[in-house]
């Protein structure tokens, strides 16, 4: 269990403990500029409590307050998670810091588990009118938030108060900023986007037991998952492949990008259908993935598969589907880069399992398909909070204020969500791809170590350090066997899911699929939970095999009817 | 006769109560207003602005509405239905046990699911009727094909009934186990005298003197026929059951507290009030009228 | 012919007998599935290879939750609900069933108060009305929002009325002759008459303040104020995965803790199986008698 949270934890530190900036090569004056910024911020570091009224014309992002100036916030929290000693959410070696250092004193309005019961709390605090200074909340929630005016403008203040690595970040992710500001003010601060798409995950063991080759097409897979299950590879109970589970979606929707972690994306694209998301038709008009012809090509497929028992016969209805690939009950599974992070279940039962990953299936034309992931999460402020501009300055500070001081409080220990209030991934975009070719350079010695950029790819150099001792020759082959599981255990699952997963994920060639529309129009507002209901219920049937394939013919019809022409035509303003 | 004077301190004894009913109950009604205007957190209900019946409008407009109506009052009587029965034939089965200690035994232990919570009966329900759960490996054990138990929406609504009324058949027993214990012995012994069998017994004698409160019991159930039991089926529910699993409360907790449609959701659960109100009132009616019994 | 009819008369008796063993089973099965899986080792429960029997039997589970702070702050916290949730239902329940026992003639707003219990058992304003109710009387964040947060419980007063009407009056006649006031009537001679249906409410209220777990995630601000369902709840909940994110993740990585859960669950609902049977005779005479003339 302890191993699990570990996984877990490591998922957010390598979201964001790596520095950002501007792309790597074709960016080189942002870099520059950056790291001229670091400097500064080390010289100012070190001479603290400077007054902040002393600058009216330049405010110093990294300042102290001059008096302790309070946060209240509402904070989701793992109750599994075991802080050192006394320590607590709200009160940690991380907010010590904040408070010591910069006068920032983080209140907890109020806690709850992370996930539903969230979720819940920010929603009932919305409603009831009753916040705290800031939240982090997700798409709708933000909407609602800015409909009811509850929501402070913080155009002046982040123009004043972030600092310039943090808009550097910002613009090097164009049109972020913008899907957060409405009638011209700013009113989040939106989280940037963990790179993901889609793989197929598979026992490579397994296939070489078998004699089979890795896949390429749809029809591969479907004949892989047939050989794992008509030779009892998991068992008796052998699932061919398994995905979405109970209140799981089938596939990623443009309100929630970035779920590609067990579930069936990976059909749908390689049919050329992008259920969930606005694409543009042959006329380059907005339409609905979920009513276009590709995507009943692909339910029909699905069917097929599952009439077979090749898919899950308990897709939808499962209580976790992490269970039967921990179990080693199945031998596919898909699921971006980072699910590598949590086999340790599974290579605890079978140190055998060699999962990995595939660019696959490939649709028709020989290309790997993904929707592009956008965001979900954003830092908001509450209209009656007192210093929206010290909100501004924890997201600058958790990523760019560490300094020696910070790193001799934490004993180089990375500093998750759990500690760090209002936590936000934020990073430029190429952090995988920096991480993932440096380690693989640096392993067949075409680097050293000094060249990794130790401030800002901070992650990827502390990978570095240790992975010579965890990964085994030949460097160029990743299965299980070529790691040494045991040598480094507080780094393997890192430099395990970089190397695995990442590489496979950096070096594919992805032909991305944007939604049009990222955010909830008008019509959506009021119609388009029961037009997700429509649609999540129908394609389940279909599926399942409780409604024929025509039942999609009607669905559309109804999509139509029920406000999805409006909504369409509101999504054509967009484009 | 009680006198006059004792009527103030009727008042005093109501007090508490009253308090109660009033802070915690009446006051937090204001939000029914919600349903009638478009309602904006930022302004709170007061000052949101009325839209008349515009969201009523809209509810109808639903199919959807339609639909977690049907399904409530289709799950609902369903449950009325076997939770009567059941607990009836199940009396009478005990009756027939003349072991008093067996008979205590089993009223004890069928008391049991009533205490435990929704929570942990459906999370238990989800096991054992899953794909590869003990039920399906009885059932291919018989040669037949597994099946899909919570991803059908023909099972499902079945699956709720049946373990609604496993989980309450012993409880709601209770009250045909003593109307059977006040039946007068003496009708028992007079039939044995005459020669009659058990099974006559049961046809001849007790099942009649039952009937009667199995009939009020009806009567009294009948203003439940819109609670189909959100704890227990938002905790077994999924999307491929929507379209008869998916009841009033489950749908309006989606809606008002997730999607934001305050004003949607407060008119549909004011609707399911309403018509909990009426039948309330039929069924305090008919119970006065043929039984001359006063509910409350 | 005598005997054909005796061995028909012993078949159906022994079938009847069988049934009803077979059902009593059944209303055990929970209890003992999560006991068995609660003393399996890990990996077997995740296999779903434990029904009826621990496979890899261990305490680890329960040596677990003997280190857990939190859990025992919880339980402790629904003692408190429950007593303190008994104690007020059990006099302010009984105070207003007796006036209300009385005919119309006797109590003239006695039928005006009846129907406005009932309106505001079927009506409610919603969640956030509610929230803010509880929020402006203080009741966040204190045991006594759990206490009195669900309402006047109609039901019950409804249950105690109807046991107190149906009393023989000759008993509070006869008090009134010897002088006694409404007081003396209520706490002398109702009140021991109505150990069944009191008993029965009681019942009622301890199963619902302690299987309880939604009003604790909304009045309470943290996780060290819950009462132990909603302990439990949130440490074995159910993920919405279509809003995943890394933080769920890895709590979904965590759900294959169903031993412990198990283990949790099990001592949950041990103090209600403990002391039902206690009370089983009362609460099924009380039910009896408060809802049906017997």
């Amino acid at each position: 269990m302890k191993k699990a949270i570990l996984s877990g934890l490591a998922l957010l530190v390598v979201a964001a403990s790596v520095s950002a900036c501007g792309g790597s090569d074709n960016k080189s004056n942002e870099d520059a500029a950056s790291s001229n910024n670091s400097t500064e911020t080390k010289t100012t570091d070190s001479t603290p409590a400077k007054e902040e009224t002393a600058a009216e014309e330049v405010i110093d992002p990294f300042a102290k307050f001059a008096e302790p100036t309070e946060v209240s916030i509402g904070r989701a929290i793992d109750p599994n998670y075991k802080y050192d000693g006394t320590d607590t959410a709200e009160d940690n070696v991380y907010t010590r810091w904040l408070k010591d250092k910069y006068n920032i004193v983080v209140k907890h309005a109020w806690e709850a588990a992370s996930g539903n019961d969230y979720q819940q709390k920010v929603s009932l605090a919305i409603s009831s009118n009753d916040l705290p200074d800031a939240l982090v909340v997700n798409e709708t929630q933000l909407r609602q938030m800015v409909k009811a005016g509850q929501l402070a403008d913080l155009t002046d203040v982040y123009d004043k108060y972030a600092s310039s690595e943090l808009k550097a970040v910002y613009d090097s992710n164009p049109g972020l900023l913008d899907s957060v500001t409405f009638d011209g003010k700013l009113y989040a601060l939106p989280e940037t986007t963990l790179p993901s798409a889609p793989m197929t995950w598979i026992r490579k063991d397994w296939l070489d037991k078998l004699n089979l080759e890795a896949p390429k097409s749809l029809e591969d897979l479907g004949k892989i998952a047939q050989a794992f299950i008509d030779n009892k590879m998991g068992g008796d109970k052998t699932v061919g492949i398994v995905g979405t589970q109970q209140g799981g979606s089938l596939s990623s929707n443009f309100l929630a990008s970035t779920d590609h972690w067990y579930n069936f994306s990976p059909l749908f694209f390689a049919n050329d259908a992008y259920p969930g998301i606005w694409v543009k038709d042959k006329d380059g008009n907005a339409v609905y993935g979920s009513i276009t012809e590709e995507t009943k090509n692909a339910l029909a497929m699905m069917k097929d598969w599952y009439a077979k028992g090749i898919l899950d016969k308990e897709l939808g209805i499962r209580k976790s589907t992490a269970e039967v690939v921990a179990s080693g009950q199945t031998g596919i599974f898909f699921g971006p880069w980072w699910s590598a992070y949590n086999l340790s279940d599974s290579m605890k039962n079978d140190p055998n399992a060699n999962w990995r990953p595939y660019i696959a299936p490939l649709d028709a034309a020989g290309k790997f398909n993904s929707n592009q992931a956008t965001g979900s999460s954003y830092i908001v402020v509450s209209k009656k909070a007192k210093h929206p501009e010290a909100v501004i300055k924890m997201t600058t500070l958790h990523k760019w204020g560490k300094d020696e001081e910070y790193k001799t409080l934490t004993a180089g220990k990375e500093m998750t969500s759990q500690e760090v209030p209002l936590f936000l991934i934020l990073g430029a975009g190429d952090q995988l791809e920096y991480a993932v070719n440096h380690l693989r350079q640096y392993l067949k010695d075409e680097i050293k170590l000094e060249d990794i950029d130790n401030i800002n790819y901070g992650w990827a150099h502390e990978m570095a350090t240790h992975v010579k001792a965890i990964k085994k020759e030949p460097f160029d082959n990743y299965d299980i066997q070529y790691f040494d599981q045991q040598a480094d255990t507080g780094f393997f699952t890192h430099i395990y899911a970089h190397l695995n997963g990442g590489s496979t994920f950096v070096d594919a060639d992805i032909n991305w699929v944007r939604s049009i529309a990222t955010a909830q129009t008008k019509t959506m507002e009021s119609r388009w939970t029961n037009l997700k209901k429509l649609e999540d219920e129908t394609f389940f049937k279909i599926i399942m095999g409780t409604e024929d394939i025509s039942a999609f013919d009607t669905f559309v019809t109804k999509w139509k009817d029920q406000g999805g022409d409006k909504i369409t035509e509101e999504v054509n303003e967009l484009k | 006769m009680i006198p006059k004077s004792f009527s103030k301190h009727f008042y005093i004894m109501l007090i508490p109560g009253l308090v109660w009913l009033a802070l915690f109950n009446l006051y937090p009604m204001y939000g029914v207003l919600t349903a009638f205007k478009e309602f904006n957190p930022g302004l709170g209900i007061w000052k949101s602005p009325w839209v008349g019946m515009e969201n009523f409008q809209y509810m109808f407009e639903l199919d959807d509405s339609k639909l977690v109506f049907r399904n409530t009052v289709v799950i609902a009587f369903a449950k009325m239905v076997g939770n009567l029965l059941v607990p009836f034939v199940f009396a009478l089965m005990l009756n027939e046990v003349k072991n008093r200690l067996l008979t205590r035994t089993v009223q004890t232990v069928v008391y049991l699911p009533h205490f435990l919570s929704w929570v942990i009966v459906a999370g238990m329900m989800l096991d054992i009727f899953s794909y590869s759960g003990p039920v399906n490996q009885v059932l291919s054990g018989l040669g037949l094909d597994p099946i899909m138990f919570f991803g059908n929406a023909h099972i499902f609504p079945a699956l709720v009934v049946g373990s609604d009324v496993w989980k309450e058949f012993g409880f709601n027993a209770i009250i045909f186990f003593s109307a059977l214990t006040s039946i007068n012995p003496e009708m028992y012994e007079a039939a044995a005298v005459d020669g009659a069998s058990q099974w006559q017994r049961l046809i001849k004698i007790t099942i009649p003197s039952i009937i009667p409160v199995a009939a009020l019991l009806a009567t009294l159930s009948l203003g439940n026929i819109l609670n189909a039991g959100f704890d227990q089926i938002f905790n077994m529910y999924n999307p491929s059951v929507y379209s008869t699993g998916d009841i009033v409360d489950t749908w309006v907790y989606r809606a008002g507290l997730i999607d934001f449609q305050y004003g949607l959701a407060t008119a549909v659960g004011l609707l399911k009030s309403v018509v909990g109100l009426v039948l309330i009132t039929i069924s305090y009616t008919l119970a006065y009228r043929f039984a001359n019994y006063r509910i409350f | 012919m005598v005997t054909e009819r005796s061995m028909t008369a012993r078949l159906f008796n022994g079938l009847n007998l069988l049934v009803l063993i077979v059902l009593m089973l059944l209303c055990l099965l929970p209890v003992w599935y999560t006991l068995s899986v609660s003393l399996s080792d890990k990996a077997s429960a995740a296999a779903g290879q434990v029904f009826l029997w621990p496979r890899g039997f261990t305490w680890g589970s329960y040596e677990t939750i003997m280190k857990d702070d939190q859990f025992f702050r919880s339980f402790w916290i629904s003692i408190q609900r429950v007593v303190c949730g008994a104690a007020i239902a059990f006099f302010v329940i009984l105070l207003m069933a007796y006036p209300l026992s009385k005919t119309s003639k006797d109590f003239k707003p006695r039928n005006i108060i009846m129907w406005l219990l009932v309106f505001a058992m079927l009506f409610n304003g919603g969640l956030v009305p509610w929230y803010l109710t509880m929020q402006s009387l203080g009741m966040i964040n204190n045991i006594w929002g759990l206490v009195l947060g669900g309402g006047l419980p109609v039901f019950n007063v409804i249950l105690v009325m109807n046991y107190l009407r149906n009393m023989p009056k000759e008993m509070e006649e006869s008090a009134m002759i010897d002088g006694a006031g409404p007081w003396r009537i209520l706490f002398s001679v109702c009140l021991p008459l109505s150990v069944p249906v009191l008993a029965t409410i009681m019942v009622f209220t301890i199963v619902y303040h302690w299987n309880e777990f939604f009003q604790a995630l909304v009045l309470m601000n943290k996780a060290d104020h819950y009462p132990l369902q909603s302990y439990i709840r949130q440490v074995a909940v159910v993920i919405d995965p279509t809003k995943m994110d890394e933080e769920t993740v890895k709590r979904m990585s965590e759900l294959s803790n169903q031993t412990l859960n198990a283990a949790k669950i099990f001592i949950s609902m041990l103090p209600l199986l403990v002391i039902y049977p206690f009370l089983q005779k009362y609460f099924v005479k009380g039910i009896t008698l408060g809802s049906v003339k017997g």
